[in-house]
């Protein structure tokens, strides 16, 4: 449960991170559509992932490696889905990264478990990614003290934000 | 921003070191494990760049972006054999390489005034990060520290500080 916490607010900070680079600040309700079909490409890259990983190599690979096997799996397959789809190396790592913790970490569960834990973990990242993004929009607006500005402040927000999400939890 | 002012931005080389830090947060470390891990992480590194320095001409172009990930690749799968650490650590690793090296940027740059000190300040942030989870977590029972909530506001001193010291430097 900590972990996945930790991967959905850390890879979540560095999307909305990026994104804000690349397309400027969030403003306003209807810039929501851009994160939404983000996360949904997430969704299904990693169900992808999941679903060849099961049913190809869990057939050919024994059990004491299929761990060690999924690392390299991960990262080629998650490399591979980005270069068609043209996403930015952040991207590439939140998926790697979502296949590896939900292969690894829940070994014991079934598919139709590790399919919903990977939509979770997708729903989590793009929750996180627009509360962040809507709230640095605002933050540029905001009197806050000149050392805090830009990434302290951003980093602040982040961990107000984690703690949040770590209260509806306990 | 233009190439000249990007070499001397300190901003930029910082927000670069502090991201570094973000995807290993999935692996909370003790101390001496983070010790060993930012010494892996510093000299992968440093030994990446030079690999590819001498190289990189025996590579087509195209090929150059799938060299780097099965090097990447490499360097996770005898780490996670020989030493046990969960791959996550290679998600740092790209972030700080792959950009610099498929774009060639590496290439332009001068080592000791860019690449040596972005790796020692990754591979000491990570030290940093693992000392003081476990003296938060372990010796003051403040579990906050041990969770994302702890580690942001961490984050965010370290780039207080560092921005706090920033007209010192410029004088």
């Amino acid at each position: 449960m900590q972990d996945a916490l930790f991967l959905i607010s850390g890879f979540g900070f560095l999307l909305a991170y990026e994104k804000s680079e690349e397309t400027g600040p969030y403003s306003g309700r209807g810039d929501a559509k851009p994160f939404l079909i983000e996360g949904l490409h997430l969704l299904w890259q990693a169900l992808l992932l999941i679903l060849v990983y099961e049913f190809a190599l869990m057939r050919w690979v024994p059990s004491e490696y299929q761990n060690e096997t999924a690392f390299p799996f991960f990262l080629s397959s998650a490399y591979l889905l980005n270069r068609v789809l043209k996403k930015s190396t952040s991207f590439f790592l939140c998926v790697f990264g979502m296949g590896v913790f939900v292969v690894i970490n829940c070994a014991e569960f079934s598919l139709w478990q590790r399919l919903q834990k990977a939509g979770g973990f997708a729903a989590g990242i793009v929750f996180f990614e627009i509360l962040l993004a809507g709230l640095k929009d605002k933050l540029l607006f905001c009197p806050v003290p000149r050392p805090l500005k830009g990434l302290p402040i951003l980093f602040v927000t982040a961990a107000l934000l984690a703690l949040a999400l770590r209260g509806l939890f306990v | 921003m233009k190439q000249s002012e990007e070499k001397t931005d300190p901003a930029s080389f910082l927000t670069k070191v502090v991201l570094v830090a973000l995807p290993l947060l999935a692996a909370r470390l003790h101390f001496q494990e983070a010790c060993f891990l930012g010494l892996v992480l510093c000299l992968s590194f440093w030994g990446s760049l030079l690999f590819f320095y001498f190289t990189e001409r025996l590579f087509p172009k195209p090929a150059l972006a799938w060299a780097v990930l099965a090097w990447i690749l490499a360097l996770g799968e005898i780490s996670w054999y020989a030493w046990g650490f969960k791959p996550f650590w290679v998600a740092s690793l790209t972030l700080l390489l792959y950009d610099e090296i498929v774009t060639g940027k590496y290439l332009e740059r001068e080592f000791f005034k860019t690449y040596f000190w972005e790796g020692l300040y990754a591979g000491t942030l990570v030290v940093f990060l693992g000392a003081f989870q476990e003296v938060s977590t372990y010796h003051w029972f403040l579990q906050a520290f041990s969770q994302p909530t702890g580690i942001f506001l961490l984050l965010a001193l370290a780039v207080l500080i560092w921005q706090s010291q920033m007209p010192a430097r410029e004088s």
